[in-house]
């Protein structure tokens, strides 16, 4: 498509050439305006937005319907089966031979005929049939040509499940105690209706026993349990030291236990009374199955929803999947992890890199002397954000889970390096320690000199600045070498606690990957800011840092939340580089939580981009997980996108106060 | 002056610095200089650790210690050494049937056992990967059974005061084993354990002269030559007594044809493949003979061949690598070559992969690695060589003083070497660091066992321990290159065209909405475009592929045919309508989407037989249609090229003084002539080419797989459409107007202004745009994850899929151990992106660096 759009790219002025003193004025002017050129180019802008539009559409028209309640569909196929369940796309396919030969024989010919009769080609629907666990298939396809008879029977009911996903079936009784209380669809209905709030209240209620309760229990075991662990690795088996924790251990133990079976009890309790209640259903085909109702999360008679009922359903769906956690291996349920994941981890990524984009942005337009190596730097971060996320991704695994993590957990002997002797290692630090407050020394004196404008000062600033990153390598030698150190969860060992992928690491990573971009921005804004203001305050008798404080930061402070901005939007879509360092599937715990110390580095998380991965491409039933894949990519997307947006608002905000600012 | 009074009559500011001030400049300085370095470092962190990661494969092995211990073995060499983990000890076995059990360090002598004493052992093999043993006697009976090293670990309290007091990574003897002290302050004792089953009785009492053994699945095979020229696949029969709960064996087989060679001198070894259906005899002379028994009924002498291929030169010892597919053969030029067997359809072969040329003192012994494809040799002259087969690699290079190694011993884990000679044993503690890695292994074609000639293969992990890893990155560079290739085809033109019409010719007011609507899009997270190409492009591509490649040639002509429309219309409407020919040209684009479904099916009937996957897949039809697809765009660019050159100053010529209307037919006329020729010259040259026996299929073409290149170009492109399209916007918006508002005032229309003025102006601009494209697609990770099938195959078929080095990673690192191989080559393949991408945009810098000079100039 690319070549015959350049059609006449090669056409030569009329009459250049030759110097002809009369030029044609006319008809040949349509040849001169190269309208099919213009064409092309206009084309292709025009297939550009298309794709973009329609992608978005696409996105946002799936993602939208997706909670939107269907209507229950009661198929009798020619064969016999009967199918109930909601239509989640339909399409049209060439049917091969041996589809037809599966159809009874007075069928067959006439559905034979009827595809013919329509080129070759039948529609077909992707019926939602759930009832895994009775038949052990989630969807079936319909063709039109085996369908039977087709009805929507008015108590069909969507019952939608903790376990095994969706159930579809009529209700024949509600049970109370075992004990059938209403057998009328009517009053079943409405005896639902009245328990299944009640009933879900308390289910919640043992859940968040279960998880704060007995969790916290077992946290406080495990804790005594490696202070006991530690306390033997540090002093021996035969310590006093070892003995107390011991002892502690064993209080804490009985305390926990009695605790347990307090919280347990009460849960028992719970359950015991939510077991009361249970609903009996029959399938399409005429199984029955009794469901218990606090294993139902939601139920509705589809076919008789008022359309009030359908928007409450549908926004009731979209509460449960920004607020839950994930059931049924993720495909069905909330993304509220991922959503806090993404949150968590793209704040203490800004947390790190705004700070260290704004310095390193400061220095480089600021403090440092632009000549050749200055610019080679800037050119060298410019092209850093066109390295492949991957890559950062590589480095985040083997430098910060596995070096430093794994340092951190076990000591310079967890990641193979022989500690030096201690005589050499405080030899080392004494000559680290003295290079470095000979650093400092030089820089003070410098600095004072360098204000009395003498060159002597600017030599020793700059040597100063060399001496520093001379004992840089040194301090890195010392500290991995160093014999005291023997990590801080040698008792944890050899499960890793930093050692492996976490929220702490992935955000590291991803500042390292979007520092350029904060960078980058920073020094847009602050170029931007006039050296007339500068100078207007040095004038004043301002020093550096107060021009800088006062005058240069307030005004580039839009231009740095731009780049904040833009920063976070390209962290929080980053799935390559945190699949490495720290996205799980499914974690069990959020990295951000209200257990004390609130923030917990180590731990993996889940992210909405790797949730959009994980659910399309390893996930079992994809066919289920689909629709679940749509909400997240709408709701990644939405937050990319106001990212962006807040950054174009900031960035055109910037724009009009300069231009305030140059009167 | 009065000092004191000033004329506002406030009293004098001080004129010294508040030591506060001076301290914040002091400590802000510091922090920012400090700060904004320390970034830079830890961003040149990033480049110096992956450096230092990868800087490891390519470090050669190096011996890091040495021991020598006076034994006294004079009387014969070892049959056979094994090592125990910690290379703390070795045991010997020898040909009267004792083993004896030695420390390295001191050669005091742990433990004597005389395995045999009423048997006479005649033969002995030995299958590397610490399997099991077989030993042939000379009432023809052969034992099967194990040697190797027991680990436990002792409780401290139960030790010797002595040996608890062992510092870590001491060791001493205790009984007839030796206990080490581990790092993790335990104490781990290595005990010889011998464990020989009962002797499994021939039918025919005649000497064992060689033996082997394989464990298949059906149970235990062994091959057995014995004195009366009888070669016999026996498989070993076990029988429980329920009564005394003894087991006993018997041997039940078939002859093999070896009636031949019954009369001549025996062969030197005798190796049967691990399934047991290959056997292998090798003879002093070079002679190679191998007899294929995959079938049991009837084995046959397969291929004698001549491993030497040098009559003056003997064979003087043979080993088979792990595995028991290669054979190392070393002869008496000291040359070392491995063969192995190449399974095909009709007949395998055998075939010579590697050589490592003799130093001239022949091979007196050799060992093979229990873990790995590295081998030990020896020499007449004393030395010894570490060999990796696989890279052709020497790992070392190491010496026994002049004396005739008589038998060598790898340790375990690689990382130690033993060897016999008449003086004592010689120890070497070495670190064999990445032998499979060279250069040449990485880059080029090698040939790897069982595969029929030298190939590029990426295989890092298989499914058994005697896996030969394959870690070539040309695959998955290819992959790389071929993903970036077709989604710049697709997104380059694209992004281009709609920026020089965003900058040129359209609205500012529209331009003000579209652009930062396609900026919007660079930031738009790629596994969101992933998940759509995978699941939901790629299933909808597949069932219009023919409609989809239509589209490509009809919706381009539906913009072209609507302009030539366009310009049949009257001046002044045409100048009347011009402020909304971009909603014009929109509405263009449907029929041409439209079209594309019957040109689709036509060219399906036409091109392909009917049917374009049955084609795709090698069936049905000629190969012309498949050129004709591939030639059309470059016949496109050839006709345009001479459109321009030969037939439009003609038309130019032809037109003067014609009025608007008729022009405009003949312009027409022109353009519908020149798709004429466009189509019959990519039939003709087409034709042409089939004639000469050319096929597509098989290069740009070729069996159609869901997920292919041609969604991930799609994609991909459309991935890289954004960022191209706003530098290279910018780069046209950067000319300086009056450049355009010269050219527009001599008398130039837009569109000469744009081609002739705006893009040469532009061009490095554009060119750098290009250039970063290029660095994201090739970068880019979850769209080719998602999109391709992630298969490391090699071709440029546009409905193949294949693996990029960023899937790569993505898809291997998890599982990959720190610092193995493996993991390093993963961070190679890291590198290598980041160079590649880094040297893209600094050059990409460059050039628009150079271009914005050029354009303040201007």
């Amino acid at each position: 498509m690319n070549a015959s759009s350049l059609a006449p790219v090669t056409e030569n002025t009329p009459g250049g050439k030759s110097g002809r003193s009369r030029r044609p004025r006319k008809g040949n002017s349509v040849l001169a305006q190269g309208e099919p050129s213009i064409w092309g180019t206009g084309g292709a802008l025009v297939v550009a937005i298309t794709m973009i539009v329609g992608l978005l559409v696409l996105v946002l028209i799936q993602g939208a319907v997706t909670f939107w309640p269907m209507d229950l569909v009661r198929i009798r196929t020619v064969d016999g089966k009967v199918y109930l369940g909601e239509v989640t796309r339909e399409e049209t396919y060439r049917p091969e031979a041996e589809v037809f030969t599966s159809l009874p024989p007075r069928e067959r010919d006439r559905a034979r005929e009827a595809v013919q009769q329509a080129a070759g080609v039948a529609r077909r629907r992707l019926l939602r049939t759930g009832n895994y666990d009775l038949t052990g298939f989630h969807h079936q396809w319909v063709s039109d040509f085996q369908i039977a008879e087709e009805s929507k029977p008015e108590w069909g009911l969507v019952v939608e499940r903790l376990t095994w996903g969706n159930f579809y079936g009529t209700p024949t009784a509600f049970l109370l105690d075992g004990k059938e209380v209403a057998s009328d669809p009517d009053d079943i209905w409405a005896q639902f209706v009245n328990h299944h709030d009640a009933v879900a209240e308390r289910f919640s209620r043992s859940v968040d026993l279960n998880r704060h309760g007995i969790g916290a229990l077992s946290r406080k075991q495990n804790a005594a349990l490696l202070a006991r662990k530690q306390a033997e690795i540090s002093y021996g088996k035969s310590s006093s030291e070892y003995a107390v924790a011991d002892k502690q251990f064993a209080e804490v133990e009985s305390a926990c236990k009695e605790e347990d079976a307090r919280i347990k009890s009460e849960i028992n309790t719970l359950n015991k009374e939510n077991d009361r209640f249970q609903l009996r259903l029959v399938t399409a085909d005429g199984q029955e199955k009794i469901l218990p109702l606090a294993d139902i999360v939601r139920a509705y008679p589809a076919n008789r929803l008022s359309f009030g009922d359908e928007v409450g359903i549908y926004f009731s769906r979209w509460a449960e999947f920004l607020t839950q956690r994930p059931r049924q291996a993720n495909t069905e349920g909330g993304v509220l992890p991922a959503i806090w994941g993404t949150v968590a981890m793209t704040l203490l990524m800004s947390l790190v890199v705004v700070p260290f984009g704004v310095l390193a942005a400061l220095y480089l337009r600021e403090y440092a002397k632009s000549g050749p190596i200055i610019s080679v730097v800037r050119i060298a971060i410019n092209n850093l954000a066109g390295v492949p996320s991957i890559v950062f991704g590589v480095f985040g695994m083997g430098f910060f889970c596995y070096l430093v993590g794994k340092f951190i957990d076990g000591g310079p002997q967890h990641i193979q390096v022989a500690p030096m002797p201690p005589a050499w290692w405080w030899l080392a630090m004494l000559a680290v320690v003295l290079v470095g407050a000979a650093a400092f020394l030089v820089g003070l004196i410098g600095a004072r000199d360098r204000a009395k404008e003498s060159r002597f000062g600017r030599y020793l600033g700059r040597f100063a600045v060399a001496l520093w990153l001379l004992s840089l390598a040194p301090v890195v030698y010392v500290v991995v070498h160093t014999p005291y150190f023997s990590g801080f969860y040698e008792a944890n060992l050899p499960s890793p606690t930093f050692g492996t992928g976490g929220v702490l690491w992935a955000s590291l990573t991803l500042a390292l990957l979007t520092v350029p971009v904060v960078i980058v921005a920073t020094e847009e804004s602050l170029a931007a800011v006039p050296n007339s203001m500068r100078e207007g305050s040095y004038a004043c008798g301002a020093s550096k840092w107060q021009t800088i404080r006062r005058i240069v930061l307030p005004r580039a402070l839009p231009g740095i939340m731009t780049g904040m901005i833009l920063a976070m939007a390209r962290g929080a879509g980053e799935v390559a580089p945190i699949m490495l360092v720290g996205a799980v599937k499914l974690a069990p715990e959020l990295p951000v939580d209200g257990v004390f110390p609130y923030l917990h580095p180590s731990r993996s998380f889940m992210h909405l981009g790797f949730h959009i991965y994980d659910l399309g491409f390893q996930s079992l039933n994809s066919e289920a997980a689909r629709p679940m894949v749509y909400t997240t990519t709408l709701l990644l997307i939405g937050i990319v996108a106001l990212l962006n947006v807040m950054a174009v608002w900031l960035r055109s905000r910037l724009r009009r106060r300069y231009l305030v600012s140059q009167f | 002056m009065e000092p004191k009074k000033t004329y506002t009559g406030r009293p004098r500011r001080p004129r010294k610095t508040r030591s506060s001030v001076w301290l914040a400049e002091f400590a802000s300085r510091r922090l920012i200089t400090t700060g904004g370095i320390g970034t830079i470092v830890a961003i040149v962190t990033v480049f110096v650790f992956l450096l230092y990661v990868v800087g490891h494969l390519f470090l050669s092995a190096s011996v890091t210690g040495q021991a020598h211990a006076e034994i006294d073995w004079a009387q014969a060499a070892p049959l056979q050494m094994g090592m125990d983990e910690d290379q703390l000890m070795c045991w010997a076995l020898f040909p009267d049937g004792s083993l004896q059990l030695v420390r390295l360090d001191t050669g005091e002598l742990l433990e004597k056992r005389n395995l045999f004493p009423d048997q006479h052992l005649t033969a002995v093999s030995f299958t590397p990967g610490g399997e099991t043993t077989a030993l042939g006697f000379e009432d023809g009976s052969v034992r099967m059974g194990t040697i190797r090293f027991d680990t436990s670990f002792l409780d401290p309290d139960e030790l010797p005061d002595d040996v608890r007091g062992l510092e870590v990574g001491q060791a001493a003897r205790v009984k007839s084993g030796m206990v080490l002290r581990t790092p993790q302050g335990q104490y781990r004792l290595q005990e010889l354990a011998v464990d020989i089953k009962d002797p499994a009785k021939a039918a025919r009492p005649s000497p064992v002269l060689l033996v082997d053994q394989s464990k298949t699945t059906t149970g235990q095979v062994v091959t057995v030559l014995t004195a009366d020229g009888k070669l016999r696949l026996n498989t070993v029969l076990e029988k429980n007594n329920l009564l005394t709960g003894q087991t006993t064996y018997k041997l039940s087989g078939i002859d093999l044809p070896y009636a031949e060679y019954a009369s001549t001198d025996p062969p030197l070894k005798l190796f049967m493949s691990a399934l047991g259906d290959q056997i292998y005899l090798f003879w002093k002379d070079g002679r190679l003979v191998r007899i294929d028994a995959r079938d049991k009924a009837k084995p046959m002498l397969a291929e004698v061949r001549d491993v030497l291929e040098n009559g003056s030169l003997q064979v003087t010892e043979v080993r088979c690598l792990l595995g028991k597919g290669t054979f190392l053969v070393g002869d008496s030029s000291g040359r070392v070559r491995a063969w192995f067997y190449v399974p095909a359809e009709e007949a395998g072969r055998v075939v010579c992969a590697h050589d490592f040329p003799g130093t001239g003192a022949a091979v007196t012994a050799l060992a093979v690695s229990d873990r790995s494809r590295s081998a030990a040799v020896a020499h007449r002259d004393g030395k010894i060589r570490l060999l990796f087969v696989t890279s052709d690699r020497v790992m070392a290079e190491l010496d026994v003083s002049g004396q005739i190694p008589k038998s060598l011993v790898l340790a375990p884990k690689d990382d130690g070497l033993a060897a016999a000679a008449a003086g004592g044993i010689w120890q070497w503690t070495i670190d064999p660091l990445h032998p499979e890695i060279t250069f040449k292994s990485l880059f080029s074609k090698v040939w790897y066992e069982t595969h029929e000639k030298p190939e590029f293969v990426w295989q890092s992990t298989g499914g058994t321990d005697s896996f030969e890893p394959k870690y070539s990155l040309v695959p998955l560079i290819i992959g790389t290159l071929k993903a970036s290739f077709y989604s710049l085809l697709f997104g380059v033109p694209l992004a281009l065209l709609a920026a020089i019409y965003t900058s040129e010719f359209m609205h500012p007011k529209s331009k003000a909405v579209v652009k930062p609507t396609i900026e919007l899009m660079a930031s738009l997270p790629s596994v969101v475009l992933g998940f759509l190409a995978g699941l939901v492009f790629a299933q909808f591509v597949e069932r219009i592929v023919p409609t989809v490649l239509a589209s490509l040639f009809t919706v381009p002509l539906a913009f072209l045919v609507g302009a030539y429309f366009w310009q049949l219309l009257p001046d002044r409407l045409a100048q009347v309508l011009a402020r909304g020919r971009f909603l014009f040209i929109c509405l263009v684009m449907p029929p041409g989407l439209l079209a594309a479904i019957p040109v689709g099916a036509l060219m399906e009937q036409v091109l392909f037989d009917g049917d374009l996957r049955r084609w795709l897949d090698g069936g049905g039809g000629s190969a012309v249609g498949g050129w004709v697809l591939v030639l059309l765009p470059l016949s496109a660019i050839v006709s345009v090229l001479l459109m321009g050159r030969y037939v439009n100053p003609w038309v130019r010529r032809q037109t003067i003084g014609l009025n608007r209307l008729k022009t405009a037919l003949v312009d027409f006329g022109k353009f519908q002539s020149a798709c004429a020729g466009t189509v019959l010259l990519a039939w003709v040259v087409a034709l042409i080419l089939d004639g000469f026996g050319f096929d597509a299929r098989g290069l740009f073409l070729g069996p159609y797989s869901q997920r292919n290149a041609l969604v991930v170009g799609f994609i991909m492109g459309f991935a890289i459409i954004p960022i191209i399209y706003t530098i290279a916007e910018d780069a046209l918006s950067s000319v300086p107007e009056h450049l355009r508002a010269g050219s527009l005032a001599t008398g130039a229309t837009r569109w000469q202004t744009a081609i002739r003025i705006i893009i040469p102006t532009a061009m490095s601009g554009l060119f750098s745009a290009v250039m970063i494209g290029l660095g994201r697609a090739v970068g880019e990770t979850m769209i080719v994850l998602m999109a391709t099938g992630n298969t490391p195959v090699m071709n440029w078929s546009i409905f193949s899929g294949f693996r990029t080095l960023s899937a790569n990673i993505a898809v291997e690192l998890p599982d990959a151990v720190r610092n193995s191989t493996h993991y390093r080559t993963l961070f190679l393949a890291a590198l290598t992106l980041f160079a590649i991408t880094f040297v893209l945009n600094s050059l990409a810098e460059l050039v628009r660096l150079r271009f914005r000079r050029r354009a303040y100039q201007l």
